[in-house]
């Protein structure tokens, strides 16, 4: 039987790094991962039932990546395969309790489309971009390693300077000035890359 | 992107939601006790290592079968080990190789140490730790001490115990267990005809409703309800390789799924069945420990065709999404 290859070579190691209990894996995996599951279980509970239960959701998920991590062979990244054990949490979730998924809003209904219609579209056109945008920004700095996201957080959001954000990193001003450059690229090309891809769409 | 184009843009889009502290800390209590609680890692070098043996056992056996059909009166393989974990052992006569078992092997799993012996397309063993059985024949066994369960598809069985104690299977899934003069025998589906000491007996399943009975040496002790369903049968998991759901048809997912979790499969019709056949999943491996009624009708879920029909909790009934 051949082996398949394996492609997110970081995640894997922290994935066999985790199962051996080697000192500091699970903190890291926690760090990493725990905001970004948490607010993709957010976002795809929003508005529905399940968004009470955002923190059970959360808990069963991480821990069945945990049970399950030694199947993880690393041709997703752990954060699509993460949001992958999410997404089956909330539909069982749905089940359980025997509500219907939500829905996404789609255009192409009629009754939609005749409120959209009745408005004011060149204000509606404003407030989806803004959502585009937001939602671009927010997939963007998922996507990026967790110091480069905090690092451009704290910077550009919170509003600290260089030295401050050394000094919350616990990292120096220099390396913290390579990380800053590093991120913003990083960041830059990510951005750019789902905005051509929505583009294209 | 300059300083001042990355600040504009990051503050149009505002701040990404954080949880609440004391959520992130419960979570992290309860995520941190189930990662204390994952298998040593004494015990994942040894699947690594049971791992090594397998693909060494497996590029020996092209040229092992080759060298024994030559050799005139070579015994024929009985059984073939298709997964193992943790620590065992494989003892049998002559020059054989360690995945392919001849008539008179016995296999022993240390602590952690679990396997899944295929005899036949239709019959497998999944062997739990801390066990010792010996193969006889393509079609009987003597459990001397641990736990066996037994899968078998209309394929005959006869298991023997040390306190003679003869339990033959009539095409079924039940487990034995050995612990000197004790003997429990469980029956999850189907039928299991046993007799000891002249005195014959026999023990079914119907609708998942099993029977699980004691023994102390040839008396029968108690004879109590197991349900198919019931956490008795988890240990079964461990001893099975992850299922690999990359290009699965539903309906090979279904059944293997339905036959963990001791489930009937059916079908609202048979253009669901016929369906299901030709609709492939994606994803990665499933572990056996993750399967549930829930798991299956998650993966459904994405197919976006079938769906879990209301029906007797035993049974796992197919339908159309409507």
């Amino acid at each position: 039987m051949s082996r398949l290859p394996v492609f997110n070579v970081a995640d894997k190691r922290l994935a066999e790094r985790i199962l051996r209990k080697k000192e500091g894996a699970f903190d890291e995996f926690y760090k990493a991962y725990f905001s970004r599951v948490y607010r993709f279980c957010l976002f795809r509970t929003r508005g529905g039932d399940a968004e009470n239960h955002v923190e059970d959701l959360v808990q069963d998920t991480m821990i069945k990546a945990l049970r399950g991590l030694s199947s993880y062979r690393g041709e997703a990244s752990l954060l699509s395969w993460l949001c992958q054990i999410c997404n089956r949490e909330i539909a069982s979730w749905h089940r359980r309790n025997g509500k219907v998924n939500r829905t996404l809003l789609s255009m192409d209904l009629p009754g939609v489309r005749a409120v959209l219609e009745s408005r004011d579209i060149a204000s509606y056109q404003d407030a989806m971009q803004a959502e585009l945008v937001r939602r671009l920004v927010h997939t963007s700095l998922e996507c990026l390693p967790h110091d480069y996201a905090s690092a451009l957080e704290l910077k550009y959001l919170a509003g600290y300077s260089v030295q401050e954000v050394a000094g919350k990193l616990g990292r120096t001003v220099l390396a913290t000035q390579s990380l800053l450059a590093r991120a913003r690229t990083a960041f830059s090309r990510c951005y750019s890359d789902l905005n051509a891809e929505i583009a294209h769409e | 992107m300059n300083d001042a184009g990355m600040r504009k843009l990051l503050e149009s889009a505002g701040p990404r939601a954080q949880a609440p502290i004391e959520v992130e800390e419960r979570v992290y209590a309860a995520v941190h006790k189930a990662w204390l609680e994952l298998p040593s890692p004494a015990g994942r070098f040894n699947r690594k290592r049971a791992a090594a043996l397998g693909a060494l056992a497996l590029a020996l056996a092209f040229a092992g079968i080759f060298t024994w059909r030559l050799q005139t009166g070579a015994a024929p393989p009985v059984a073939e080990i298709a997964y193992a974990t943790g620590g065992f052992a494989v003892s049998q006569q002559g020059r054989g190789m360690p995945q392919f078992l001849t008539a008179g092997a016995t296999l022993h799993t240390y602590q952690e140490g679990r396997m899944l012996v295929r005899m036949g397309e239709q019959l497998s063993l999944r062997i739990d730790a801390g066990t010792r059985v010996e193969l006889q024949s393509a079609s009987r066994v003597t459990l001397r001490d641990g736990k066996l369960f037994v899968d078998s598809r209309n394929q005959r069985i006869e298991v023997r115990t040390p306190s003679g104690l003869r339990v033959e299977n009539l095409g079924t899934q039940f487990e034995i267990e050995v612990g000197g003069e004790q003997v429990r025998v469980a029956v999850r589906e189907g039928e299991l005809r046993m007799e000891a000491g002249g005195v014959v007996r026999s023990a079914a399943a119907q609708d998942g409703a099993g029977v699980i009975l004691a023994f102390e040496g040839l008396e029968l002790r108690s004879e109590e309800a197991l349900s198919s369903t019931d956490g008795h049968w988890e240990w079964i998991h461990l001893s099975q390789p992850p299922y690999a759901l990359e290009s699965s048809s539903v309906l090979d997912f279904l059944d293997w799924a339905a036959r963990e979790c001791g489930l009937e499969l059916a079908f609202g019709s048979e253009a669901v069945r016929q369906r299901a056949s030709v609709v492939t999943l994606h994803g990665p491996p499933i572990p056996a420990t993750l399967v549930s009624r829930d798991y299956i009708a998650s993966i459904l879920e994405t197919t976006a065709s079938f769906r879990i029909a209301p029906s007797e909790e035993h049974r796992l009934l197919i339908d159309f999404w409507r």
